[in-house]
């Protein structure tokens, strides 16, 4: 460990001033909250350019909005009222969200009701997932990690093998029958395991340490990229997938040279998914950049080649950014983030197969949204 | 209730926790202006949230993660932070007190060099002890750009003096 550098940066942190003015922020405060109710009709014009916007494709209708829930269609504002997790079975979840990132984290079912997510933390946004179909729910228990049958009794607890370690969320497989686990230490030396959920069985897994893991597949199979996010990356318009592991891996080679333009690359964390029925979703992203910026979902048939290209909406970069919440074997799932303000939200939006956009929700701006299916 | 009260509490919060959200803000910019324009971005959402924040009982967790969103911002905008000098000292070496604060004013400036992202990344793997599976998800990316991030930030504050930076940065990117 570089304790020297450790030490100056600690030590570089007592140099800090006094920045903090109560006053001065509360000021602020007031001024943006009248603000906020006299801008309300623009913003009002500006939610339904969006919507149009969103509803318009080349070749069909408008794709119509579908909302989770009464509580989490209302507003981005406070988030419905939400009660503790019963221990009777309660139904399928759509979502699970934290409306902040040190606030709880609640699941939202499919009749619309909200629970708070079990937590002996407060913060159980890391880590908690729901299963692509919407009946099984992680969620961290200590070091360990409960996963439980919304639809029953069933809850599966994977115990961490020491002290030091923790188990943490790598993929749902698409048909919700399985769920790739890894229990590491300080983010290193995973250990992987796939636990069948109708059975409780957990097999392992190797997965070199030089692989990034982007899913799982219905066959328990780890769905593997070579992990070019690292010191080296470079723009990529092509992208081999490894199925399976050791001897009996096979390779998919999917080149997108002819799809993307010179910006965009399919290289980037969060950019493949599997698809149910076989077949993966490629998220493209702009290149070069300091950070993810999708561009477009490239479907891919399980032979890996291409088949179509769905844009997302080009947007004011200064004040609307977009990223990857994750897919449920069908539809591609973004958060996009307004962040001018009055207009502050988080709007979850799909795209479909068939290349609609659909608006789900919107949310509070700093929400961590945990889509069915997403890690 | 009237506004006095409405905002009693925070102003509470910000005199006890100020100083410490100030060493936060301070080493997420590098720059003492920076760093004020953050802390009170941050404190200003607080105080428009105050009573669900107050109500949720984790106030600074809530303005450490409202600098996080700013920052985040402030890099999606590609909003410069203006440096003082935008020279780069030479390597210093010496222990005395003034070779001290010259290498400390040094590794402020290569800080503020730095992208907000690898920044951040410093911040909450060498401040907040976080792992680097936690700042991933914190920062919403892959532990593999947390490494490249946390890998590119130390090879370029290398160019400070030996004795804060003596190991090859590769060796600690990879904990």
């Amino acid at each position: 460990m570089n304790q020297d550098f450790r030490s100056a940066y600690r030590e570089l942190a007592e140099e800090a001033g006094s920045y903090a003015d109560p006053e001065r922020a509360i000021a602020v405060a007031r001024r943006r909250r009248r603000n906020s109710i006299l801008v309300l009709p623009a913003v009002l014009t500006v939610a339904i350019t969006i919507g149009t916007v969103l509803a318009v494709r080349p070749d069909s209708g408008p794709a119509p909005a579908q909302p989770l829930g009464p509580g989490v269609t209302a507003s981005a504002q406070a988030p419905a009222a939400a009660t503790p997790l019963p221990a009777t079975a309660v139904g399928p979840a759509t979502l699970a969200y934290a409306p902040c990132r040190t606030c709880a984290t609640q699941i939202v079912l499919a009749t619309g009701a909200h629970h708070l997510v079990p937590s002996d933390s407060g913060m159980t946004s890391i880590g908690t997932s729901l299963s692509p179909d919407g009946r099984w729910l992680s969620y961290p228990a200590g070091r360990d990690m409960k996963i439980r049958d919304l639809t029953g009794d069933r809850v599966w607890t994977v115990a961490s093998s020491g002290p030091q370690r923790r188990v943490g969320i790598w993929a749902w497989s698409v048909d919700s029958s399985r769920l790739l686990l890894g229990d590491y230490h300080d983010g290193q030396d995973n250990r992987y395991t796939v636990l069948r959920l109708d059975t409780g069985t957990r097999t392992a897994v190797d997965v070199a340490e030089e692989d990034l893991i982007v899913g799982l597949l219905p066959t328990g199979e780890v769905l593997t990229t070579p992990d070019l996010l690292g010191p080296d990356r470079q723009r990529s318009t092509r992208i081999t997938l490894t199925v399976g592991t050791g001897t009996a891996a096979r390779t998919i080679d999917v080149d997108a040279t002819r799809w993307l333009d010179a910006t965009e690359t399919v290289v980037w964390h969060d950019a493949v998914h599997p698809a149910a029925g076989g077949g993966y979703s490629l998220v493209v992203a702009t290149y070069p950049g300091e950070g993810p910026d999708p561009t477009a979902v490239l479907r891919v048939n399980a032979a890996g080649e291409i088949t179509d290209r769905q844009d997302v909406p080009s947007r004011d970069k200064g004040f609307q950014y977009w990223y990857v919440v994750g897919s449920d074997g069908s539809d591609v799932l973004f958060g996009k983030v307004e962040t001018l303000i009055g207009q502050q939200a988080t709007t979850l939006i799909a795209v479909q197969p068939d290349g609609h956009l659909r608006e789900i929700t919107t949310l509070p701006q700093e929400a961590v949204i945990k889509a069915p299916g997403a890690r | 209730m009237s506004g006095q009260d409405q905002y009693a509490g925070f102003r509470e919060f910000v005199l006890s926790r100020g100083q410490a959200l100030s060493r936060a803000a301070y080493l997420l910019t590098g720059d003492h202006q920076a760093a004020e324009d953050l802390l009170q971005e941050a404190l200003a959402r607080t105080a428009r949230h105050w009573r669900r924040i107050e109500r949720d009982g984790r106030p600074e967790a809530y303005v450490r993660t409202a600098m996080l969103n700013q920052l985040r911002s402030w890099y999606r905008r590609r909003r410069p932070i203006e440096l003082p000098s935008a020279s780069v000292p030479d390597r210093l070496g010496g222990p005395d007190v003034a070779d001290h604060v010259t290498q400390q004013a040094a590794l402020a400036r290569l800080l503020a060099l730095l992208p907000p992202r690898q920044r951040a990344v410093l911040y909450l793997r060498y401040y907040e002890d976080l792992s680097e599976v936690d700042t991933a998800r914190l920062l919403r990316c892959s532990v593999g750009t947390v490494k490249r991030h946390a890998h590119d930030a130390l090879v370029r504050l290398r160019k400070q003096p030996a004795h804060l930076l003596d190991s090859h940065p590769s060796s600690e990117a990879r904990r």
